[in-house]
This record gives structure tokens, sequence and C-alpha cells, in this order.
């Protein structure tokens, strides 16, 4: 073990951060204090990528989104066929646990309603949700892929606890889940509709990660989903419209 | 080659692929086939579910028909054969089957995707 190494908590694994770059180091640390956990012997390891000479702080940013990619990558592999694992950002209630696992796919507004929906209450992740079969949630409170309101890229890893989150103070546990679709226009009602078990099978299976190393795996999702009272689609325009669906959600007990 | 630009006629084999998991309830049936990472998950219409299970090891399109007439009896309106045909390129886009043309041995037996040898 080396002082370049960062280990960090995800998914239920420990991945340990490889960054040697002076330039690079002190803002993975920042980024990544939130899930910072102990080292363990043996745990799978991600390089930060290289970073020429002369690099910008564009370049400086991209090499740390792809570190983030990096890590989720590493982890879900270490998980897979091990727990069931949804593209989703979550939240969770601090003091009971009850948390909601908001699926979309990539680059559709997860990162948005976790920031907006997520000062007090605990931050689970915004890019990927890992269930086990007693429904219990192993976090990933990784840095938020934050996209520049300027350009939109690259994006900036941020920690959360910079934007006012905070880390889980309890066992996460999942409450429900819910789809998102952020296709409403400006001042339309937003619609949170039950969807059928079926058609949920096939709505969130492009949403998991390694859904076929999981032993029966359609079963398994239908259970998961059956066991927190179905799956909901929720049709927005602006993620504060969603927050009725969260405090439901996050009002249930077990 | 897109499975479904496999021209379809009557000697056209068919063959089911093998699924990963099969989840049904009073609603219908979910398939999922592919591997990882590129499984797909699949809703089969009745008729769909009907013609997987009738395809079984391997049928021609014409069989396919015919057993499924047997099955399920003529459409009052007719055009069981254009539904059939509807179905099967449901099915082969959706890859959970796949298409070929059988090849005639010398002592003019098929030999079909899928079949054991």
């Amino acid at each position: 073990m080396t002082d370049s190494l960062l280990h960090v908590r995800a998914l239920g694994a420990t991945v340990a951060i490889e960054v040697t770059d002076p330039r690079l180091r002190p803002l993975a640390l920042q980024a990544w204090s939130a899930c910072a956990t102990s080292p363990v012997d043996g745990c799978p390891v991600v390089q930060a990528p290289t970073v020429l000479p002369g690099a910008t702080p564009d370049d400086i940013a991209v090499a740390l989104q792809s570190l983030t990619q990096l890590v989720t990558r590493e982890a879900i592999s270490a998980r897979a066929g091990q727990v069931m694992m949804f593209h989703a950002g979550a939240l969770c209630d601090q003091t009971s646990g009850a948390t909601i696992a908001m699926v979309a796919p990539g680059g559709t507004g997860k990162t948005t309603v976790v920031r907006t929906l997520g000062p007090g209450r605990g931050y689970i992740s915004d890019e990927t949700v890992a269930v086990a079969d007693d429904l219990s949630i192993e976090p990933y409170c990784k840095p938020l892929s934050i996209r520049r309101p300027d350009t939109g890229l690259p994006k900036d890893e941020v920690n959360p606890v910079d934007l006012g989150l905070t880390v889980p103070r309890v066992q996460p546990w999942l409450a429900g889940i819910v789809l998102l679709r952020r296709d409403r226009g400006a001042g339309e009602a937003p619609v949170v509709e039950p969807v059928e078990v079926l058609d949920a099978l096939v709505l969130l299976a492009p949403e998991t990660s390694s859904l076929a190393r999981v032993a029966r795996p359609l079963h398994r999702l239908a259970g998961l989903v059956q066991a927190v009272g179905g799956l909901l689609r929720v049709r927005y325009h602006d993620a504060v419209e969603v927050e009725p669906v969260v405090r439901d959600i996050l009002g249930r007990s077990r | 080659m897109n499975r479904v630009d496999v021209p379809l006629d009557p000697d056209t084999v068919l063959a089911r692929i093998p699924l990963v998991d099969e989840f049904t309830t009073d609603e219908g049936t979910v398939v999922m086939v592919g591997v990882e990472p590129l499984h797909r998950v699949v809703r089969l219409s009745p008729l769909g579910l009907e013609a997987l299970d009738a395809i079984g090891g391997g049928t021609t399109l014409a069989e396919l028909e015919d057993e499924l007439r047997s099955r399920l009896g003529a459409p009052p309106g007719g055009g069981l054969a254009e539904r059939v045909l509807e179905v099967v390129v449901a099915l082969l886009s959706a890859e959970v089957i796949s298409a070929g043309q059988g090849h005639k041995t010398d002592n003019g037996d098929d030999i079909r995707p899928g079949a054991s040898r």
C-alpha cells in the first residue's frame, strides 16, 4: 500500500484509487472524501487517468470525470451477480433509512433531481444503486457529476457535502422505485402512473448493470419490484415536481 | 447481418435462441435473451408466445403456420399467414428466434440450425 492510494466504498465494494499526479490528487481526495474508507488488502485498484504536461483545467476536469466512470465500472464489476444494480439516483430518510431509487438513463436528470431534493436527506448516489435480496442498499456516495451552466462540458466532479448533501446516517433499504421521465413541458402538471410488472421488467432491464449475472434475473427483478409495491413512472418537467413522490416513498415503513 | 434481413419464405428454418430467463403472469410473458452486456428483455404477445413454443427446436415457416392453425384454428377474418409472418418478423427483430435456410443433404434430410447432430 502506498500513500498514493485512496480507498473508497462503492456499492458495497472497496475500490482503491491510485492517484500519483499532484495536480489530480488533492482534487480527487476532495471529491471522493464522502465515501473514503479504510484500506482493504487485495481490493481492486483503479489508476487515475494520465494527464499530460501543460494540461488545462478542463483537461483535469475530464480526467476526474473519467476517474469517476472507472471507479463506477470497477465497483459494478466487483458486485456483479451479487446484488441488483440500477442506473439510478437515490435518497433516503435519515431516520428510517427508507430509500427511493429513481431510475433513468444517463444524462436525463438523475443528478439534478438528487441535487434538488437531496438536502436534509441521505445521499445514496446520483448514478448507480445496489440493492440486495433483503432490500438493503449499499450506498455509493460518489462525487456528483455537475454539468457546467455555460458549455455543459466537461462536467465537474463535486463532493456531495459541498452541495449540501449528507451521507446516510442509518442503513438504507429500498422503499420504492420509480422511473424518471423528463418529458413534460413547462407548465404541464407532472404525472405519476403505476407500471404493470411485465412492462416494468422491460423498462427497468436496460437500466440495470450485469442483470444476466444474477440467477433467474427476471424473477429476481420482478420480486424486487413487487416487494416495494410496484414501479411508478414519474413524468415531470422540473426536478422539484418529483418532491411529493420522494416524500411519500421516504415516509414508508418496513 | 440483421436477423430480419434473412429472406422469409415457406422453407425458411426458424429456431429459438436460448432464453436466459422467462417470467409469466396472467397478463403475459417476458423473456430475456442475449449475453452480457447485450441482453434484451422482450414482452411477447399471446401469438408470439404460442409461436415461440411451436418453433421449439426448429421448424420451417410453413410448418409453423400449420402448427398454429392446428393449435388456434383459423382466425375469423382469415389472414393467418400474414399474422404468422408478422409475429415471426417481430420475434426476429427482438432476436428471440433466428432464421436461416435449411440445407438438403444427399439423403434429402434437412439440416436445421440448432438441431442436434
